[in-house]
């Protein structure tokens, strides 16, 4: 990496570099690419980008900062930055490095190392397919299991399609071999893990719990991943892992896609004291469409739906709380849901996820005053662990300056809190989260 | 139509051998290399551009008393150290955004652990509604206070920064840099920023004390609250870039600048302490006055004068004091044999009470007859706190030459520092003993 990012350095030091690319891309610039051949077929391509979060979290009940209780935090953090280079370096060589951080807020150590999210090399033998290894965010499951996070519809990340987010993964990065390809309308990817230890995850309990299923690591097992896409109408790019949240008008595009992910052995519990593994088997079906309404006004409607199928043992259920507020919790007055801003979001059971925004038109002629882009987010998960229906629902507006690449977002979102009772694991309470986010990007 | 690996390899071996040639031969006789910068659009007015320097120190060090290395003690330690790395990128996409990502490295020391990582010091973004008024966000060293407490640490007139000036580092900060949302401007002569901060967790802090000490003001995290901060500038002569937060220390005779500056920094309920048993807590109330100059005096002889002087006034409650061993050549006190500064090369540098700072330095005509063996620039920085911990007065002074072959962007500085030893043998802390500490720098800085 530092020697690509030197190499970068001194063909940025040659201004004149005859391969520098000439087309214009957003914001009347041209795009960070430069080409290494005559043919412009192989090229260094570099970007960067940055989330910046303002917010204010009601924090679940007995949330502490340190030892002091806090009802209400507000922050100011850096949700994302990153710094990526890819380069096609033959017509068929493919390399994707990226350096980045998540989640540097106010409790943060001094010192925020920038870490080596992505590194990977790809060869292609035709479009049908294309094998690819190293430390990768290609997955299968669901569309988002690969997400990119700085072209999304919504605020943040859809958890529920990250469902080894911190168990078996870096950052939903893992260590793999994939193949990959497009078989006319049908768009594929297959990949074999093996996971990161989860003795190292901070979620790791290393003793099993009657009837309640927890990662394990005393089996070194293999995670086996694919989805399939059947593309409807138009046609996505499969360049890169990521899938985009929204064209914002670009493209026309829907698909129908289905995947799955098993890994054996992967968690235990104790059945009536003895120690018993479970297979964590996932299968998930989507559905995306991405269209322009109305070309004149410019408008788009974006939609996404998805049934996820989660079976990770008996009453599996994970806490997530994004970019945490908050360090600590008072144990005599906590919920399931933990500290700050945490709820169960991932469990053994059946989730239903939907996702819709529309683009309006420009707010002036000349479109210097951006776009705005209202949208929802809504799951309804009945997990085994849970007695009540676990319900989440964002509600946010994007205001897009240049796309995804200057964009503000004011997201609200209600997160149910669950008590623990004798005989019940019911709702008690629901909490709520504003983000006011900024992303810049270049790229 | 396939070419091989290698091919590729070869070209972009070229190119790099080129980059490389090109600027060396550039480096010998001009001034100014071509920057790094790319333009994203005909008119030239969308850019990004790349920057990185690097400080090498080579240093002496008259350890404090009782001072040890791993438990063995050590009266003088000698060391060689990278003071400071930085790679950073700068951009203006569209015309009125602005974002600034900056990664680094300080103090990668003998005593550094094996593998030290790069981090993320900088990442904000700023939207310009004109001169008089931009608004930013994200990690930055935007911060008020004084002219230095937005310090650029590779355009310093001196070998290294006043840390006077710098009074929550490492408290409610990440190496200066805050969680923070800014506002700047400039209004006819005058030059504004105002910050508004979410500090870093004092929890994380190194020298975090989860117990408040009696009648000894501590940073605290018990009652969390926002820090706000402010500078203003009256510029008399040329206006300064606010481009970025960091402010230049010399201009090297290129500039005629004269200011007068005030700003402050305050945070509710930040520290605390016990008065008699009961815990009470206190407000950082700190305030300063400022004024630099930076003046060209023969144009023939390329020579200049620059001048800084701040009074600073700071209230962080009760006898608080705050010790500074930059790049702390040692690790640890021989119990019983130590002084009140600790080991190494701490001392007492700011702290309740009040201090003047005084720096002065003078760029000499160039070196020899031909112009390529650089200028000289000897200076001079001083310090007299009067803080309420200490029974004696605190000064400490640098004396120091900077051998300037490209301007800031290649010299190499030799500094004298002279800091006090302080401790109490029954009547206060008293000045002790006086030490000394030499460093050779080194710094490179392409842009």
């Amino acid at each position: 990496m530092a020697r690509k990012l030197l190499l970068c350095f001194f063909l940025f030091g040659n201004i004149a570099l005859p391969g520098y690319s000439q087309q214009t891309g957003p914001f009347g610039n041209k795009p960070l690419r430069w080409h290494l051949n005559q043919d412009s077929t192989r090229w260094l391509a570099l970007h960067t980008y940055v989330q910046l979060w303002a917010r204010l979290n009601n924090n679940n009940p007995g949330t502490r900062v340190f030892d002091n209780v806090e009802k209400t935090t507000t922050d100011i953090s850096i949700r994302r930055f990153r710094l990526g280079l890819q380069g096609q370096l033959t017509e068929n060589l493919f390399v994707y490095t990226q350096l980045g951080i998540n989640n540097l807020n106010y409790l943060s150590p001094r010192g925020t190392s920038a870490d080596l999210l992505d590194a990977y090399a790809e060869y292609r033998f035709s479009n049908a397919l294309e094998i690819g290894g190293g430390k990768t965010a290609w997955s299968g499951l669901s569309r988002y299991s690969a997400p990119n996070t700085s072209k999304l519809l919504s605020y943040d990340l859809i958890f529920l399609a990250l469902p080894t987010n911190d168990e078996t993964d870096d950052l939903i990065r893992k260590l793999s071999l994939y193949a990959k390809g497009k078989l006319g309308r049908l768009d594929y990817r297959l990949i074999m893990s093996k996971p990161f230890s989860v003795q190292n995850s901070p979620d790791f309990d290393p003793v099993p719990e009657e009837n309640i299923a927890k990662f394990a690591d005393n089996v070194s097992g293999r995670l086996y991943s694919g989805y399939l896409k059947w593309e409807l109408d138009g046609s996505e790019s499969n360049k890169i892992p990521f899938s985009d949240g929204s064209y914002h008008g670009g493209k026309s595009i829907m698909n129908i896609g289905m995947g799955l992910e098993f890994q054996p052995d992967a968690l235990w519990h104790l059945q009536n004291g003895d120690t018993t593994f479970n297979d964590m088997l996932l299968w998930a079906v989507d559905f995306f469409l991405d269209k322009p309404v109305n070309k004149g006004k410019k408008t788009t409607i974006t939609l996404y739906a998805g049934y996820f199928n989660y079976d990770f043992g008996p009453n599996y259920t994970k806490n997530i709380g994004v970019n945490n507020p908050a360090n600590a919790i008072d144990p005599a007055a906590a919920s399931l849901n933990g500290p700050g801003n945490a709820f169960p979001a991932v469990g053994t059971g059946e989730s239903f996820f939907t996702q819709a925004g529309y683009l309006l038109p420009p707010m002036d002629p000349s479109g210097k005053l951006g776009r705005l882009q209202p949208y929802f987010s809504f799951q309804y998960s009945d997990f085994e662990r849970l007695d009540d229906p676990m319900v989440y629902y964002d509600m946010g507006i994007n205001w897009l300056f240049h796309r995804h690449l200057s964009k503000l977002s004011l997201n609200f979102q209600s997160r149910p809190v669950y008590r623990v009772t004798q005989d019940r694991t019911e709702v008690d309470t629901r909490k709520l989260m504003v983000v006011l986010q900024y992303i810049i990007r270049l790229e | 139509m396939k070419r091989s690996l290698t091919t590729v390899q070869l070209l972009v071996f070229l190119l790099l051998l080129e980059g490389v040639g090109a600027s060396m031969l550039r480096a010998q006789n001009s001034v100014t290399n071509k920057p790094l910068m790319i333009h994203l659009n005909e008119k030239k007015t969308h850019w990004i551009r790349f920057s990185s320097y690097i400080q090498l120190w080579s240093r002496i060090n008259q350890n404090n008393p009782g001072t040890t290395v791993f438990g063995e003690p050590q009266s003088v330690t000698s060391d060689i150290s990278v003071r400071r790395f930085r790679f950073g990128l700068q951009g203006q996409p569209a015309d009125r955004l602005y974002l600034y990502f900056l990664l680094g490295v300080n103090n990668l020391n003998y005593l550094s652990p094996r593998g030290t990582s790069l981090d993320l010091l900088d990442a904000y973004a700023e939207y310009s509604f004109g001169k008089h008024l931009s608004v930013g966000g994200g990690k930055s060293a935007w911060a008020g206070l004084s002219r230095y407490t937005s310090p650029s640490s590779s355009k310093h007139m001196s070998y290294d920064l006043p840390f006077v000036a710098l009074p929550t580092l490492d408290a409610t900060d990440d190496l200066i840099r805050k969680l923070s949302l800014h506002t700047k401007g400039k209004i006819g002569r005058i030059d504004y920023r105002f910050v508004l901060t979410k500090p870093f967790s004092v929890q994380n802090s190194r020298s975090f004390n989860p117990e408040p000490l009696e009648g000894i003001s501590g940073f605290t995290d018990t009652r969390s609250s926002a820090q706000y901060a402010g500078y203003l500038k009256y510029e008399f002569w040329e206006r300064e870039s606010n481009k970025t937060s960091y402010q230049v220390g010399t201009y090297h005779g290129s500039k005629k600048v004269l200011n007068l500056g005030i700003g402050f920094n305050f945070q509710n309920d930040a520290l605390w302490s016990r008065r008699q048993g009961d815990t009470v807590f206190h407000d950082m109330h700190l305030t300063a006055v400022d004024f630099f100059m930076d003046l060209p005096l023969n144009s023939s002889k390329k020579t200049a004068m620059t001048l800084y002087a701040a009074f600073f006034r700071y209230d962080f409650g009760p006898d608080y004091i705050r010790q500074i061993g930059a790049n702390n050549p040692a690790n640890g006190v021989n119990a019983g044999l130590g002084s009140f500064n600790g080991r190494g090369n701490t001392f007492p540098i700011s702290g309740t009470g009040n201090s003047g700072l005084f720096q002065a330095g003078y760029l000499l005509p160039p070196v020899g007859k031909s112009n390529d063996r650089g200028q000289l620039q000897p200076y001079a920085t001083f310090q007299l706190s009067g803080l309420e911990r200490l029974a004696d007065p605190m000064i400490y002074y640098d004396l120091g030459i900077n051998w300037l072959f490209q301007g800031h962007t290649s010299r190499l500085t030799l500094n004298f520092q002279n800091r006090p030893v302080f401790d109490d043998r029954g009547d206060g802390l008293r000045v002790e003993d006086r030490r000394l500490m030499v460093v050779m720098q080194y710094q490179v800085r392409i842009e």
